[in-house]
């Protein structure tokens, strides 16, 4: 009668298992705060490119140049964030 | 009632319940600094009643705890490997804290702390700050290689460094804008669903029956919603901060 008790234990261990692996693979919050996370990253690095193009100007007394310039340093860098962002999700 | 106007931002209104002034700057106590200390203290209360017994077959309080416990140490193992286990504590705290102000600003009549940027970009800039001490501390100046992918081409490099060092910058604006955007999008599109309650109880007759009919079956799922992008805000700081801590460790 232990034995049965035993197994029957076993087996409810092995049903377990299988479910905490299920629930490890499963990469569904990632997934699901991806849009909003390249999103942000695509803004912020497009924001402070552009800020730090102002803060020269400032500095330097020359206007659109560095501002410009910086714009699309940060545009550069947001698509970076949103490429290796998808990237990593890929694997 | 009907005098004053609401709006849906109404619950984001910082209110001060005791006034303090240290050396001309306001340090008043207000309703969110009272959620983050609630936060901190059910925090606390949890984890040190739910293991106060520490039963080898936990009970629901007691697997709770640990269930946090397990799911913080997995996101540490899996993204920073074993030696991010120093590192543990740290992510933990960060965790904790999101995910307990998030959900008590679930509740109706709370405040959502971390619906203000103010807070998150403070949460930000700690996870930045121990990026650079970390990195700094470990590699010295060794630590601007981060910003060079190796097997660069020479010529490259002045202009992959600049696009780097930019993302770098942009990673604590986006990681607090994320979080404080998730939280007060959440609460507005609820405030706006509850109020067309009020505006169709208006109609005559059918008024209150379409009222609870269409809107409300969408503010209960919201809700539901709601509970889980408060947890998912707080996985995805805690997530990124391993990462990025990693970076710093490991240098690509």
């Amino acid at each position: 009668m232990d034995d049965d008790k035993v197994s029957e234990l076993e087996k409810k261990i092995a049903r377990f298992k299988k479910v905490d692996e299920k629930f490890e693979q499963s990469s569904e919050g990632k997934q699901h705060s991806l849009p909003l996370r390249m999103v942000t990253d695509l803004g912020a690095a497009i924001f402070v490119g552009f800020m730090i193009g102002y803060g020269l100007d400032a500095l330097f007394g020359t206007d659109p140049v560095f501002m410009l310039i910086f714009l699309f340093i940060g545009i550069a860098a947001g698509f970076l964030n949103v490429y290796r962002a998808a990237m990593k999700e890929g694997d | 009632m009907s005098e004053e106007k609401h709006t849906p931002l109404d619950q984001f209104k910082i209110q001060e319940l005791v006034n303090f002034d240290l050396g001309g700057y306001d340090v008043s106590f207000t309703n969110s600094s009272l959620l983050m200390l609630l936060a901190v203290a059910a925090a606390t209360f949890m984890f040190t009643f739910g293991m106060r017994k520490a039963e080898l077959v936990p009970g629901r309080f007691q697997g709770l705890t640990e269930l946090i416990y397990e799911f913080v140490s997995g996101i540490v193992k899996e993204n920073m490997g074993q030696k991010g286990r120093k590192y543990f504590p740290f992510i933990f705290s960060l965790f904790t804290f999101i995910l307990f102000t998030n959900m008590l600003g679930v509740l109706p009549y709370s405040f959502t702390s971390t619906s203000h940027i103010a807070i998150t970009f403070t949460l930000a800039l700690i996870v930045f700050a121990s990026i650079l001490i970390v990195g700094f501390g470990k590699h010295g100046l060794g630590f601007f290689k981060l910003f060079v992918p190796s097997g660069l081409p020479l010529p490259l490099v002045p202009l992959i460094a600049v696009v780097e060092f930019v993302s770098f910058l942009a990673r604590p604006l986006s990681l607090s804008v994320r979080l404080a955007a998730a939280m007060t999008a959440g609460h507005i599109l609820l405030k706006v669903f509850a109020s067309f309650v009020l505006m169709l109880w208006g109609i005559e007759y059918v008024g209150p029956v379409l009222g609870l009919l269409l809107p409300m079956p969408v503010i209960v799922g919201l809700i539901g919603l709601e509970i889980f992008v408060a947890f998912l805000q707080a996985y995805i700081f805690a997530l990124l901060a391993s990462i990025y801590l990693h970076e710093a460790i490991e240098l690509h």
